[in-house]
């Protein structure tokens, strides 16, 4: 579904990515997992040309991102992202968050796209919450609209890029379950994450990178029990204390 | 007679005409702010157009030089007296044998000097946003136009409503300076009193506490018209308000 060819990004100060080579499938959730530095948000970022690589290529089903407005559009419209600090739309409601790019991108009339709207947040069981502003939302509910926000594109992929790391403990646990209850209903999903427990629970698999690299590309019960590599053996260790 | 008896037998003899300039200098004050904004948001826009990796040369070009051209405007608006700018501008037009009015001449100076302050004030609204929210607009497939038209500018408009009151206050004040050029303005009708009965000033207090009293009315009018805009606001906060979509 989305294919990484020889992908390689340099900011100026040394690859990040440095020559990554993926397929990643319809209908399974992959967990990116690696130290920081290791070039997992970086890479996420270049599925969707956040982030325009420095060398090779990325590929959605059959169209070859290039940085022209069509091309994004056409490719970002079908894969959505989460991500870690959220970056609602601080002047717009939840359900104005979750109308705007099905309105805009999309070309959905008002009451489809509030419909979508309204399922989306539904979903992600913020029903009571839909006139809120996110100054007023936790950051477990803001994350959640976030969540909707992405499903209200109808979306064949939706990157995660560690969408716990800026909440609080007790926040965790709902986003979690919210993204977990994507994984039964079959959605494809890249996630990046430190979360164990929960790459354990719903991972179909692992990819452990280090240092630009992919180390390990593997099934995810595979990994967590028998992972190959002493650089995955040792992170590991360290996250399960 | 007393200091304070001139004054009042000056200000009765006179109110029609310090009104008279009270009206210009509020027109001007306002619809200088007004223009300016309007001048702000399109010079600001100018400056934020987005290049991409693989645009044309020639595209890249004309948006690389407007911006520039941006850049020198503010630069010189901000970088000289608007009394200087309003001599340029009111003799310039002379010389070129274009007749322009007084008044127009004045809004004109008004308007482009604040335009370059406002422009400077939604720069920083801009740069004040974080980027995380274009990023978020960019990945649900919205291009770089709507990012900016439907994400940072209204963000930005609100938080520089204060900004723009300031200006408007500043301009109150400051369009005394058109007087040079002629523009009858409060200032200036204050000047026109004084020198018909040489009571300069006698004069020249009625026009500051015209002036004050203006201003602080001014601040008054502001600051309740904030207060409407966060009332707004926080009727969004309660979850079961129908608010409107």
């Amino acid at each position: 579904m989305i294919t990484v060819e020889n992908l390689m990004k340099d900011f100026g100060q040394g690859p990040i990515l440095n020559d990554v080579n993926l397929t990643f499938n319809e209908g399974e959730v992959t967990v990116i997992m690696g130290p920081s530095g290791s070039g997992k948000s970086t890479l996420l970022r270049c599925l969707n040309y956040l982030e325009v690589p420095t060398l090779g290529q990325v590929t959605y089903h059959d169209i070859t991102l290039i940085e022209t407005p069509d091309i994004l559009q056409q490719v970002r419209k079908e894969v959505a992202m989460v991500f870690q600090s959220f970056y609602l739309f601080n002047h717009m409601t939840a359900l104005e968050n979750c109308m705007l790019a099905p309105r805009k991108v999309l070309g959905l009339s008002k009451e489809d796209a509030e419909k979508k709207a309204v399922d989306a947040l539904t979903e992600v069981g913020l029903k009571d919450f839909i006139h809120r502003l996110p100054k007023t939302l936790s950051g477990g509910q803001k994350q959640r609209v976030a969540i909707a926000r992405a499903l209200a594109m109808e979306p064949n992929v939706i990157l995660f890029d560690e969408p716990t790391s800026a909440l609080d403990p007790e926040n965790v646990q709902e986003v979690l379950q919210t993204i977990a209850a994507l994984a039964k209903k079959k959605m494809t999903m890249i996630v990046v994450t430190h979360e164990m427990g929960f790459a354990k629970k719903v991972a179909d698999r692992v990819i452990f990178m280090d240092e630009g690299q992919v180390v390990e590309d593997e099934n995810a019960k595979t990994f967590f029990i028998a992972p190959k590599t002493e650089r995955a053996r040792n992170f590991i260790k360290n996250l399960s204390f | 007679m007393s200091f304070l008896g001139r004054m009042t037998q000056l200000f009765l003899e006179g109110y029609p005409l310090l009104l008279e300039g009270l009206r210009s200098t509020l027109l001007l004050a306002s619809f200088g702010t007004v223009f300016g904004l309007v001048i702000a948001l399109f010079l600001i826009t100018i400056q934020k157009l987005h290049v991409m990796d693989k645009e044309p040369l020639m595209s890249r070009i004309v948006k690389k030089t407007s911006s520039r051209l941006t850049k020198m405007y503010v630069a010189f608006f901000r970088g000289t007296p608007m009394l200087v700018q309003a001599m340029v501008f009111y003799y310039g037009l002379n010389q070129m044998g274009v007749r322009i009015g007084f008044f127009a001449a004045g809004l004109t100076v008004v308007s482009l000097n604040t335009a370059a302050y406002l422009t400077e004030v939604l720069k920083a609204g801009l740069n004040g946003l974080d980027v995380g929210q274009s990023e978020a607009a960019l990945s649900l497939g919205m291009t770089h136009g709507q990012t900016y038209r439907l994400i940072l500018l209204p963000q930005a408009l609100k938080n520089m409503v204060p900004a723009i009151g300031n200006e408007l206050i500043v301009n109150i004040k400051d369009t005394a300076v058109l007087s040079v050029i002629g523009v009858g303005e409060l200032f200036y009708m204050g000047r026109a009193m004084a020198s018909r009965t040489f009571l300069y000033t006698e004069a020249f207090v009625i026009v500051s506490i015209i002036y004050l009293i203006t201003v602080l009315v001014m601040v008054e009018i502001l600051k309740r018209l904030t207060n409407l805009t966060d009332k707004d606001a926080s009727r969004l906060m309660s979850s079961h308000s129908e608010g409107s979509v």
